[in-house]
């Protein structure tokens, strides 16, 4: 279920990149990161494979944390550190599951660079600690002779030599174990990230919650107390004999049965539009639109139509982006482009001052989890005396 | 009767201010908010004219939640004669306690906004509440009543001494609880006497009735 998205490898490639210069080799930062590397595979392996031996009985743990300290190690090489999956903590010493998600594989990696590293390793560190000495010494003694050019010389082609052969080593073992390891890293970020946004989404229904409560509240329920004293007042005036007092009571009774009557439908409108159900996206497009005190184009392409989630996520930021062209813009034209196609796409343009932001807790936030949430994505462009481009991308199937 | 009126929504504050003044009280100062209340209060017993009652909204700016209640318990610990009537779309016997907890004795009434249309009542409420009375819900009593259901004590009472008990935490008298419930005078006094024995609480006279029920109510 994971891919390995092409950028990632790429980006990975260019990291571990050694320069074909074997001069630059000597001063660029990976020939020294591989050194330091290959220098802590050799400490690595051998603990590794003491601690399995002295361990013998608490293998998976050992697997475990040899695994855990490989996905930090790559930090040396300059790629970023690997996230363990959730479930692969051991939870005592001997539970088989230190062993999975590549987890013993890595283990055996490890023991092996370190054994195969110390080999080149020793011998390259002994010929050029060598050079280096006799190096030292000839240029101690002030007898400036043609060995001393030669030595240098020596010392320096070993030197590449030496990087080149621990950037191998080196890069070979990051990319095997990266190829162990980083499906299930991936897989650990795509949980996080999923419980990210399904904690999003239900800030989102509260949110929406409170949003609908406080309609009924501002509204209709206003308009009813109202009309309820009104009402009360006929009464009393009639009681008084007062039918003058008595009519302009229920007259006032009436209009605020009718203003209860219209918060009512502006409430549920949004909630659920009528019109999206009865006459789809396109006929509810165009009625917000015609709503606006703004002058909307509305231009549509295609033809294929959307589930219902998506409609409604489209009405709704549509809704959205025009509140706050209303707002904020200042804008004198607003035009809606909606491609009925897969993916669908809708982008709401209009040349107001600009300066749109998703803040977290406002309207526009919400609905770009739920764009997200429908599997589409989202994108704002509001440089600061505008124009803001709206645009968001839904699965169509 | 010098009133002060406070709710956040325009419209209903007018109708409320109209309706009062057409039963001739006098408004003398309208706040929108929750701090207004509190600053016109305070402008007003500067000057010792403290209103006769103050009619406020529970839910008001700057939070919209029960800043109005907060106000109102901030004024009884300020100016503990002075009696409040609060008006809420939505009661709870948790905002009761909260106004009952504080420790001024000037009457106290706490209504759900509807019971307004009810003008005579209302404006009943308002007089009794002015005169040091306490007023409560009978959504509130409801709630209470259906909180404490199974209460060993509450049990031995007769249904019809439940009756007299909410009507009576409603901060009916017992001439208008006897009219609601078509009986005699002599039999409420009957059944308020049995009531009090019952709950164990001493005799009270009939703005102090209220508190001892509510207090027993919401022990």
């Amino acid at each position: 279920m994971t891919t390995q998205s092409p950028l990632a490898d790429a980006e990975f490639r260019s990291r571990l990149a050694a320069p074909h210069n074997p001069l630059r080799m000597l001063i660029s930062p990976i020939g020294w990161r591989a050194v330091l590397y290959c220098f802590t595979s050799i400490v690595g392996g051998v603990l590794a494979l003491l601690a399995a031996i002295l361990g013998v009985l608490v293998l998976p743990l050992v697997t475990w944390a040899t695994a855990n300290a490989e996905r930090g190690r790559l930090v040396v090489l300059g790629l970023p550190r690997l996230t363990p999956l959730p479930r692969t903590r051991v939870r005592h010493p001997w539970d088989p599951r230190g062993f999975s998600d590549g987890n013993l594989a890595v283990w055996g990696i490890t023991v092996l660079f370190g054994l195969v590293d110390a080999i080149p390793g020793a011998a390259l560190a002994i010929l050029i600690l060598g050079l280096a000495y006799t190096l030292a010494r000839q240029l101690n003694a002030f007898r400036w002779s043609i060995d001393i050019v030669l030595v240098g010389g020596e010392l320096a082609v070993a030197l590449v030599i030496g990087l080149y052969v621990a950037w191998a080593l080196a890069a070979a073992q990051a990319i095997i174990v990266d190829i162990q390891l980083r499906p299930h890293s991936e897989l650990s970020q795509q949980v996080d990230e999923l419980t990210v946004s399904r904690r999003n989404l239900v800030d989102v229904f509260a949110a929406e919650r409170r949003r609908i409560e406080h309609d009924l509240h501002d509204g209709a329920q206003q308009h009813l107390v109202l009309t309820s004293m009104q009402l009360g007042e006929a009464e009393y005036a009639l009681g008084r004999g007062d039918l003058d007092g008595a009519r302009r009571a229920l007259q006032a009774a009436q209009g605020s049965v009718e203003a209860a009557t219209t918060s009512l439908r502006d409430t549920i409108r949004g909630i659920h539009p009528q019109l999206l159900t009865d006459r789809g996206l396109v006929a509810a497009v165009r009625e917000l639109a015609g709503r606006q005190s703004l002058p909307v184009h509305v231009e549509v392409s295609g033809g294929q139509t959307p589930g219902e989630d998506v409609s409604l996520a489209v009405y709704y930021l549509v809704s959205e982006a025009f509140t706050n062209q209303a707002r904020h813009a200042r804008a004198t034209t607003s035009t809606v482009r909606l491609q009925l196609a897969d993916p669908l796409v809708l982008e709401v343009y209009d040349d107001g001052v600009g300066g749109a932001q998703v803040r977290p807790g406002h309207g526009l936030s919400g609905l770009v989890e739920w764009t997200r949430a429908l599997g589409g994505g989202f994108w704002l462009s509001s440089p600061p005396g505008g124009p803001t481009l709206l645009r968001a991308i839904f699965p169509n199937r | 009767m010098r009133l002060l009126v406070a709710d956040d929504a325009a419209l209903i504050r007018a109708g409320l201010v109209g309706l009062l003044e057409r039963a001739g009280h006098e408004v003398v100062a309208e706040a929108a908010d929750a701090p207004e209340l509190v600053a016109r209060c305070s402008r007003l017993a500067a000057t010792g004219e403290l209103p006769d009652l103050v009619i406020a909204d529970v839910r008001m700016p700057p939070s919209m939640t029960d800043d109005g209640l907060r106000a109102a318990v901030q004024l009884r610990d300020a100016y503990p004669e002075l009696p409040v009537l609060m008006l809420s779309q939505y009661v709870a016997p948790a905002y009761a306690a909260t106004l009952l907890e504080a420790r001024a004795s000037a009457g106290l009434g706490y209504l759900l906004k509807e019971r307004v249309g009810r003008v005579a009542d209302f404006l009943r409420s308002v007089e009794l509440v002015a005169a040091g009375g306490v007023v409560v819900d009978p959504e509130v009593v409801g709630q209470l009543l259906n909180a404490r259901r199974g209460d060993p004590v509450l049990s031995r009472l007769t249904p019809r001494e439940l009756e007299v008990l909410s009507l009576m935490a409603n901060g009916a008298s017992n001439a208008q609880i006897a009219d609601q419930l078509v009986v005699t005078q002599a039999a409420v006094a009957k059944h308020v006497a049995n009531i009090f024995a019952k709950l164990d609480l001493g005799p009270n006279e009939d703005n102090r009735r209220v508190r001892a029920v509510l207090a027993y109510l919401n022990r």
